[in-house]
């Protein structure tokens, strides 16, 4: 009956309506989404760079720290909102009275003085705690194990400078850092090229890596395990995929890996790795180092990367096959069902555990996996890893070769 | 005789001459301070004898002695002048000039930029006491043409001279000190801001003492901080650049250092040195020796490059190698400078301190994974 007394026209107009208080709505409702997408987020169980999860002495000290603060900051933050709605809501505009005025107040001694000492004592309070953990922070480990973290596009060197094989040569890796549990561990870290900043959130804050200094940090890890970081300073192309890794080991395992770290490469004795030594030899060792691999004349090869790349760096390859992954820790060096297994990792990589495809596509293009400036610049010189152009023969036997580098 | 101008002028020197005398005395002939304060007196008696030839700038007064005051007044019928301080401002930034041919260029290009400033400020000043008969009409013409270039400059100058002396104090003292007082002098300037911001106004004159005394307390403290030197940790010596100029006693590089060399007459330590390849690196260079000594690293061989960019090549194609070598200046005993370092090949590599002449050589190896 409602229906028929409604006069023509009167769905059209009910509609239309409907149609203008819908589109606000609309497009509200995404950005609604993805607000209740980023809040959800925060619960995930699998993050690895999850800043509130400390594994170290140094990450428990911010830990202490942050979690206080953010607890004030966010009543804080709920009281100035909850004022602001009240005071929204109390004093608006109402119906019948669209021209009051409302009692125009200038100065309110009391309050301005209120509300300024109370967030400068709040400040002052945090404050207090944020210098002690800054302090606490910066203090020198006592007897820890020294390594040189150096960042250049796209990748992390970590050299031991301490810990020398019997020719006085400093262990150095890449892209993963390997340290003993229990252990501080006092980093030095530095760029080769343009500023980067090295972050394991488990283990310690940020730190950035700039060419020309030499910054302080220090890590300690309670557990063996794995503890991922990423480059936090945009550092080019392939920032996003600059990332790194901390792998704790019990003392044993360690002394282990060091053992093994020690060892020079071994010539290849397989005709198919050998032939991709000589690969290797003609191509790769321009940049890269193997200790060991010498020359027709049985003298070392020395890598010539400060004439190739802009950084004048490029991974040492002695022992690729120790590690877990490659191109900057973004690419994984072990077959799925192998990765996360740490207790090969001393001694290296198995052969059935090696992820020989993702290796050869490295190889058959590394631009077309990780974005890089790989054209030479006017010096002549790359950023990042070129094609090279090799033959899929080429490239068999380099996958052959590196597989023997334990 | 003597111009109301060339009484202050010849006061200047007479007091300059004195304490120029005082501090020969004082410091047993320390020669800069000697020289600079009789530079100022010579100067000032020179511009007072010139402000007498020229009657304070006044052509119409005639050059006789007025015997009182009021003559001297009645004497000048053309327009009230201001008093001025541009001549003794002049004064001084020609002496500042004097003495910077002579002792160090800086202070030359210093006395120059003020006898700029003074050129533009009395000219300026000169044109608008001639404006009008009406004193304040003068002076707001001068302020309209003046104060947009003064005040910026003053306002950097005062802020510059106050990071300047609050730097000499956080350079001076312990490092821990040093925050203490950052976070000291933060929350001091906040307090005041507070004050000041309260609804009971400061008068200006309070205001004014406030900031004069801030300003000048940490000018002072600047200044302490300065004679006292860097902290032991930032080895306070300073070596004057030397013919290599590899050698740097910035404090940014002093602060940042990945190992220090330490040399006496006949030990190095360390003698052997840990460095990254490829990355620019500080080697801070201590001498505990008596007489001068060099730091000298050897970083390998290197393509010759010619002055078209090209690698040079011998008579048989091929290409002429050179060493790579990192040399500091000689660092005279009881001193010590940086040199900064860039390893370009892995390998292991020399390195030494010597005297002059190559002699007394200390050697060392540099490992470079």
């Amino acid at each position: 009956m409602a229906e028929q007394e409604r006069p023509r026209g009167t769905v059209a107009a009910v509609a239309d309506v409907d149609a203008r208080s819908s589109g606000p709505r609309r497009r509200w409702a995404p950005l609604a989404l993805a607000g209740l997408a980023m809040a959800l987020a925060g619960c995930a169980k699998d993050a690895p760079l999850d800043t509130f999860s400390p594994k170290g002495e140094e990450a428990q000290k911010i830990q202490n720290l942050q979690v206080p603060v953010f607890i004030i900051a966010g009543v804080v933050g709920v009281l100035v909102l909850l004022v602001t709605v009240f005071i929204m809501v109390r004093y608006r505009r109402k119906k019948g009275h669209e021209d009051d005025v409302p009692t125009q107040i200038h100065g309110a001694p009391r309050l301005e003085v209120m509300w300024t000492i109370a967030p400068a004592v709040l400040l002052a309070f945090v404050t207090v705690f944020t210098v002690k953990t800054l302090f606490e922070l910066a203090e020198t480990p006592k007897d820890p194990l020294k390594v040189t973290v150096v960042g250049q596009q796209w990748w992390w060197e970590f050299q031991y400078p301490d810990v020398r094989d019997a020719n006085g040569q400093p262990i150095v890796t890449a892209n993963e850092m390997i340290i003993p549990v229990g252990k501080q561990v006092a980093l030095d870290i530095t760029s080769r090229d343009v500023i980067h900043s090295f972050w394991i959130p488990a283990l310690n804050g940020k730190r950035d890596a700039v060419p020309g200094r030499v910054q302080p940090l220090t890590l300690e890890s309670d557990n063996p395990g794995e503890y991922l970081g990423q480059c936090t300073e945009f550092c080019g192309l392939a920032h996003a995929k600059m990332r790194m890794r901390v792998l704790v080991l019990s003392q044993a395992d360690y002394d282990a890996w060091v053992a093994n770290q020690h060892k020079p490469a071994e010539n290849a004795t397989d005709p198919v790795a050998a032939a991709g030594e000589t690969t290797f030899k003609n191509q790769c060792s321009r940049c890269h180092t193997v200790n060991g691999l010498t020359d027709d004349n049985g003298e070392p090869i020395v890598s010539q990367a400060d004439q190739q790349l802009v950084s004048g760096a490029a991974p040492n390859l002695t022992h690729l096959m120790s590690r877990t992954t490659f191109a900057g820790a973004t690419l994984d060096l072990k077959r799925p069902r192998c990765s996360g297994d740490l207790q090969g990792l001393p001694t290296g990589t198995p052969v059935e555990c090696l992820n020989a495809e993702e290796l050869s596509a490295w190889l058959r293009n590394p631009p077309g996996l990780v974005p890089m400036d790989a054209e030479q610049n006017a010096d002549g010189k790359y950023r990042g890893m070129p094609n090279l152009g090799l033959s899929e023969t080429q490239i068999a036997q380099l996958v052959a070769y590196l597989a023997t580098l334990k | 005789m003597f111009t109301i101008g060339s009484k202050f002028f010849f006061g200047l020197a007479a007091a300059a001459a004195a304490a120029g005398a005082v501090y020969w005395v004082g410091t047993d002939l320390e020669l800069f301070g000697v020289i600079v304060l009789f530079s100022l007196a010579a100067t000032a008696a020179f511009v007072g004898g010139v402000v007498i030839a020229f009657r304070d700038a006044d052509v119409d007064a005639p050059a006789v002695e007025a015997t009182s005051a009021a003559d001297a007044e009645g004497a000048s019928r053309g327009p009230r002048v201001s008093p001025s301080m541009w001549p003794l401002i002049g004064a001084f930034g020609a002496g500042l000039m004097a003495i910077g041919l002579v002792y160090d260029r800086r202070w030359f290009l210093g006395g120059l930029v003020v006898l700029i400033a003074t050129t533009i400020e009395w000219t300026v000043q000169a044109w608008s006491d001639r404006a009008s008969d009406d004193p304040e009409y003068n002076a707001r013409v001068r302020g309209r043409i003046l104060h947009p270039l003064e005040f910026p400059v003053l306002g950097v100058l005062s802020v510059g001279l106050v990071i300047f002396g609050f730097s000499r104090v956080m350079l001076a003292i312990p490092k821990n000190a040093a925050v203490v007082v950052f976070i000291g002098l933060g929350a001091l300037v906040l307090v005041i801001a507070v004050v000041l911001s309260t609804p009971r106004r400061l008068s200006g004159a309070v205001l004014s003492s406030v900031l004069v005394l801030g300003g000048v307390g940490i000018l002072t403290a600047g200044v302490v901080g300065a004679s006292t030197g860097e902290r032991d940790e930032l080895h306070g010596h300073v070596e004057e650049e030397g013919p290599e100029k590899q050698t740097s006693n910035a404090v940014a590089d002093k602060s940042n250092v990945v190992a220090t060399v330490t040399v006496t007459a006949d030990s190095m330590t360390p003698t052997e040195i840990a460095l990254v390849r490829s990355a620019s690196l500080n080697l801070l260079f201590a001498n505990d020796d008596s007489v001068p000594r060099q730091l000298v690293v050897d970083a390998g061989e290197q393509a010759k490059v010619g002055p078209d960019g090209q690698e040079v090549k011998d008579a048989n194609g091929a290409v002429i190698m050179e060493p790579i070598e990192f040399k500091s200046d000689y660092i005279g005993g009881g001193k010590a400078a940086v040199l900064t370092v860039t390893m370009p090949k892995s390998g292991t590599f020399p390195f030494r301190s010597q005297t002059g002449d190559d002699l007394g050589v200390l050697e060392g190896k540099v490992v470079v994974p």
